[in-house]
């Protein structure tokens, strides 16, 4: 089954999606970023957003993360994971909900550390700034004294490509490695 | 990693509030952990006990209740625990039967008061 799982990334920790020197197709809602990867570092584990309190059966507003936030002409990839007892919906923009299905956008819990424990399926991407938001849904009886979301990845510095390789690229030519970093609303024709 | 049946069916631990029973009845069982059913989450959830914590301040020895359904008419889900007087008392995994519970979990005593604190894991 792992070697199903998407994002240049096999059994065990997470990888990089892109190398030093590779080319990558940042999408960002219908805007492509086509870049070439100077530099890259990791993002060990750390708290990216705490929501706060939430009552019993209540769903948070959407909060912005900005702690995801990267530079000019950089991306980030995480893969995250909330450490309190909620159900967690991403959307990347605001309006556009991540990991979504036709009828259900699917949210993470406390229990994907046990189910998919390199987080491989929770991955997204950041283009500089465009930072995700969490909405959070305490379904218990019981009210929380806060909301916290851990994240890890990498951050990329890239530089725009020149119109020569783009057009290359899109002839099927040249490699690149699209890196999705926003959601997709769907249709339903 | 090999997804199996028991790492499938791993759950997250919580626990519940500290609960003073002080009616010696079954109708004066009270609820010690509340089963999540929001309309709004996805999926249903359940949850195992894991440890029963408590003191028994009665003054006497005596027996503790644990069970499903409104007070007055709670049915135990597991044995009933004989538990001593002025004494703490700490029922753990290995002393519990593995029962799903799929409703508020209650808990009565036939002498009180009993302080009880359970921790279970929930499924879903």
């Amino acid at each position: 089954m792992t070697e199903l799982y998407p994002h240049k990334s096999g059994l065990g920790f997470m990888e990089p999606v892109a190398l030093i020197g590779h080319n990558v197709c940042v999408l960002y809602g219908s805007t492509k970023k086509y870049q070439k990867v100077l530099y890259f570092e990791p993002v060990p584990p750390f708290q990216c957003l705490n929501i706060g309190a939430i009552l019993a059966q209540t769903t948070s507003p959407r909060t912005a993360a900005p702690m995801l936030e990267v530079f000019d002409n950089e991306f980030g990839q995480y893969r995250w994971y909330p450490i309190d007892n909620v159900q967690v919906r991403l959307w990347l923009p605001q309006v556009d909900g991540r990991y979504s299905l036709r009828n259900i956008q699917v949210p993470i819990g406390m229990e994907i550390l046990d189910r998919d424990p390199c987080l491989h399926l929770t991955e997204f991407n950041v283009w500089e700034d465009r930072h995700p938001f969490f909405e959070a849904m305490n379904f218990m009886d019981y009210p929380l004294t806060q909301c916290r979301i851990m994240a890890q990845g990498y951050r990329f510095v890239t530089e725009a490509l020149k119109a020569s390789v783009v057009s290359a690229i899109e002839s099927g030519t040249v490699a690149c490695t699209y890196v999705v970093a926003s959601g997709w609303a769907g249709s339903t024709r | 990693m090999t997804v199996g049946y028991l790492q499938a069916r791993k759950g997250v631990r919580l626990q519940g509030l500290v609960v003073n029973i002080i009616v010696a009845a079954n109708a004066g069982a009270l609820p010690i952990f509340q089963q999540s059913t929001f309309a709004a989450q996805v999926g249903t959830r359940t949850f195992r006990i894991k440890r029963i914590k408590g003191i028994n301040l009665s003054g006497f020895n005596t027996i503790l209740n644990i069970g499903i359904g409104a007070a007055g008419a709670v049915v135990n889900v597991i044995p009933s625990l004989w538990v001593f007087n002025n004494l703490n008392f700490d029922f753990v995994e290995a002393d519990l039967p593995e029962v799903e519970v799929n409703a508020d979990l209650m808990a009565w005593a036939v002498a009180v008061p009993i302080q009880v604190q359970i921790e279970v894991e929930e499924l879903g």
